[in-house]
């Protein structure tokens, strides 16, 4: 089990990125985005549950579509935050994303929060034709901590969808600056109890050291997490005890329902939205390590998309002067996938990343 | 002060398992019994990456429940998560409902000394059964059996309406007759498929605060809840007269020394971190869905006692009796279709059947033998072909060796004398060794008469026809 924006606090391996081995790939499908990017796997499917597939897309250059909630099946996924976990494609351009998603998208009825509706052919979405399409940039993404190469790269995109007939522009989406307090309170809150069950009893590591249950469940668990597991428990425990939940859990649960709120009202008005996947690209191995709340800031462009439960994808889109991908990260309104392919696939056609820019394994 | 002077306060909360086919998120049987760990899978014993899917059936068990004792459906509900580590719990939480349960604000009638009595139910809720903890004589520790593990349950909290242990026991008996009648559990109490945590407290009569309380969980007999509550009283006013406090607690019922004692684990203050469960939808139920199980609802005690006091005319002490158990009206409605005679037929449930499984200590619900033994039986009195005291012996039989009651008593040869020259033979008999008897009567003792036929039954080991006997006495006597 891990968690965070790198893969550094894997209870396994480091994993490095191929375009700068000296560099996190992004978490925590990072192994996955990494192994996709230096063409080890022809595709990968991860788990998202805060950016973990679109932000490690954007750091190892592909592209990582997260769809909306209730369109993949959940079941046979451990789960760690239930109302935000979705799977999704992690490929090297748009059509075997759009294939890839043909194959997993659909009702189960095992998973009772997917949703029963007719499957579609997303490879009918691959239409190089943006022409007419409404995109709105919310402002928020690009203003402080957002790095100048980032935003110099998303003014290249947005020029870019102008010149193919799509008309962009600012818009707001100011209760978004809220996004990340309600993911990690509703995120730690379901992980603390969906982890539960590793309590060395059936499932997880069991400790050698007790003398009685207490000691089983303390130890085991004690032992087997790591560190930003253990955060993330604690936490989670913390914001559903009895006293603190009206003031964390249920007002988070307030606050993610005017988020959602300000995404519809948005949507009536364009048809996507456009922002950075990653405020910066990829940092050294260790850098953030120690700083918990600086590496929070890495998914502050990808959580609001699952509190909101829409579908969103990266797309990569140009080096910065370090030689590391850049993405852009495209949003649409519940279910409405095809919007992103065309867009995303209009782009990749009318523009050449992944065929002057391949993974260097330098450093 | 004493006892006199405290009233009992006592609150129930009855815990039911469900009789679905099928478990609460899974597709598993509810079945009792069988080898350990067999009843589950992946889902209910809680692998990573598995998902509940709430069985509708469930659904409609609890609203059936909740219709059944009056208390209003909630349109919109959900499913919460109640966590909590102990290694009968595979998920580490169980999935119950927290504040918005499927039924609230219900009650029951139950029959006291001083008349009806309606007794409040605060809420009725669903939930999934934990597994089972099996201690190993032999000390190789303990094992975790998860049959039980997602068992759905109703949990049904009453207001603290109870006054007295009786009334504690009358409830929980009204409870249990309503889930036969609407057959959504078989309530067996032996197989803890129904249950109590029992809330007791006293205070001052007259007193409109209530005192501290005391939990004893699990209980599953209604001897031991009616001992419990005896006890807990008495040791709660003892503390207090000696100017004590009670302390809030969870208890343990011992039954063999018949006390309470302390849970061991005193941090049960647990903080159970309730909210809704990710995993499941909210449940919404349509004014459709509700009215059209209220339609289809079995009959219910009240309707089936008003039923047998207008059309088979039963005395209201027979009607009660009869309808106190959907086992014991079942019977009494099978056994009267091959009888036609609901008197004698409530009459040998009230009399002899209720007084044969109040000796044994078992309920309605464990008598060996049907409706349509009973019925025979009833046919074979008013043929004449037995006495009713044989028909005691016959239903005494039947507890023990359930056939056809005309098997029984031709095998033990219990069929009645009705041959008038062996009648004739018997009275000529008797009346030659009471000599007494008849000079008693013929001096006006009418007592004489009830003597001698008696002693003509006891003779014939209860088969002579009493009404012949009497008839043939008087005649002889008279002579
Ligand atoms: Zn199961």
């Amino acid at each position: 089990m891990q968690c965070g924006s790198s893969t550094e606090t894997s209870s396994l391996f480091k994993t490095h990125n191929p375009w700068d081995l000296s560099r996190v790939p992004g978490g925590s499908s990072g192994g996955s985005a990494a192994a996709v990017s230096a063409d080890m796997a022809p595709w990968a499917l991860g788990s998202d549950t805060g950016g973990s597939i679109r932000q490690p897309a954007s750091l190892c250059g592909i592209v990582g579509l997260k769809p909306t909630y209730g369109l993949v099946s959940r079941f046979g996924l451990i789960a760690y935050a239930s109302s935000l976990d979705q799977i999704g494609p992690l490929t090297k351009d748009v059509t075997d994303s759009a294939m890839l998603l043909n194959l997993i998208a659909g009702y189960d009825e095992k998973d009772t929060t997917s949703m029963d509706m007719p499957k579609k052919d997303y490879t009918l979405s691959l239409v190089n034709d943006v022409k007419g399409m409404k995109i709105g940039v919310p402002k928020e993404y690009l203003g402080e901590g957002t790095s100048a190469e980032v935003k110099e790269a998303m003014m290249k995109v947005v020029k870019k969808y102008q010149e193919l007939g799509a008309t962009v522009e600012e818009c707001s989406l100011d209760v978004g600056q809220y996004a990340s307090a309600v993911y990690y309170i509703i995120a730690c809150a379901e992980a603390s109890s969906n982890l539960g069950r590793f309590d060395g009893i059936r499932y997880g590591y069991r400790t050698e050291n007790f003398e009685n249950l207490k000691d089983i469940y303390k130890n085991s668990r004690s032992e087997g997490f790591g560190a930003e597991v253990k955060r993330r428990i604690i936490l989670g425990t913390y914001v559903l005890s009895s006293g603190y939940y009206d003031a964390y859990y249920k007002k988070a649960q307030k606050v993610r329902t005017l988020i959602k709120n300000a995404y519809n009202e948005l949507f009536e008005k364009y048809d996507l939205l456009l922002t950075p996947t990653s405020p910066t690209t990829a940092f050294k191995i260790g850098e953030k390590m120690n700083n918990p709340l600086q590496m929070y800031m890495a998914d502050i462009c990808t959580v609001p998309v699952n509190i909101g439960g829409l579908p969103g994808m990266n797309v990569p889109c140009e080096l910065d002067a370090n030689g590391l991908p850049i993405g852009f990260q495209l949003i649409a309104k519940p279910f409405a996938e095809e919007t992103i392919f065309r867009a995303a696939y209009t782009y990749e056609q009318n523009t050449n990343f992944r065929a002057e820019h391949r993974p260097t394994f330098k450093g | 002060m004493s006892k006199e002077d405290y009233e009992i306060v006592i609150g129930l909360e009855v815990h039911c398992e469900l009789s679905t086919k099928t478990k609460i998120f899974c597709s598993c049987p509810t079945e009792f019994g069988g080898e350990p760990n067999t009843h589950c899978c992946p889902i209910c014993m809680a692998m990573p990456g598995t998902l509940p899917v709430l069985n509708e059936k469930v659904v409609e068990y609890a609203v059936k429940a909740g219709l059944a004792t009056n208390c209003t459906i909630s349109q919109n509900s959900k499913n919460d998560r109640k966590n909590y580590f102990y290694p009968d719990l595979p998920k580490a939480y169980q999935i119950s409902q927290y504040d918005m349960p499927l039924c609230e604000h219900g009650y029951v009638t139950i029959e006291t000394e001083d008349g009806e009595k309606k007794i409040r139910l605060l809420r009725i809720h669903i939930e999934e059964d934990a597994g089972k903890l099996n201690h190993d004589d032999y000390g190789r520790g303990t094992f975790v059996d998860l049959n039980r593990a997602g068992v759905p349950l109703i949990e049904c909290v009453s207001e603290p309406d109870l006054r007295s242990p009786q009334e504690a026991e009358a409830y929980l008996r009204k409870l249990k007759s309503i889930f036969e009648y609407i057959e959504v559990s078989d309530c067996k109490m032996q197989e803890g498929s129904l249950r109590a945590d029992v809330n007791v407290s006293v205070r001052k009569k007259g007193s409109n605060e209530f005192g501290t309380r005391t939990e004893c969980k699990n209980m599953n007999s209604f001897r031991s809840i009616v001992r419990e509550i005896e006890y807990e009283a008495n040791r709660q006013i003892e503390v207090l007269e000696n100017g004590g406090v009670v302390e809030q607690e969870t208890l343990r019922w011992d039954d063999v020394s018949g006390r309470t004692f302390p849970m061991r684990d005193k941090e049960d203050a647990q903080d159970y971190r309730y909210f809704p469960d990710p995993d499941l939808v909210a449940i919404k139920l349509s004014d459709e869905y509700i009215e059209n199980i209220r339609q289809n609802l079995p009959e219910l005690p009240e309707s089936r006692k008003k039923r047998y006091l207008e059309e088979y005319l039963l005395i209201p002490k027979a009607a009660n009796f009869v309808t106190s158990s959907k086992y014991y009206s079942d019977m009494f409605e099978e056994a009267i279709k091959i009888c036609n005679n609901p008197k004698t037929a409530s009459n040998l449930m009230m009399s002899e059947i209720a007084r044969i499984l109040n000796e044994k200590e078992e309920e309605p619900e464990n008598i060996p033998f049907t409706g349509k033994e009973l019925g025979e039986l009833v046919q074979l009195i008013d043929k004449g072909t037995i006495s009713s005291s044989i028909a005691k012996k016959v239903l005494e039989e039947l507890f023990v060796n359930p056939k056809a009651p005309s098997e029984i008593i031709e095998e033990k040869g219990w069929v009645q004398i009705s041959d008038e020259g062996a009648i004739k033979e018997v009275v000529m008999k008797i009346l030659e060794v009471n000599p007494q008897s008849i000079a008693d009567f013929k001096a006006g003792k009418d007592k004489a008469l009830g003597f001698l036929v008696g002693q003509a039954m006891k003779e014939t080991k209860g088969k002579a026809n009493p009404q012949m006997l009497n008839k043939m006495f008087i005649e002889e006597l008279k002579k």
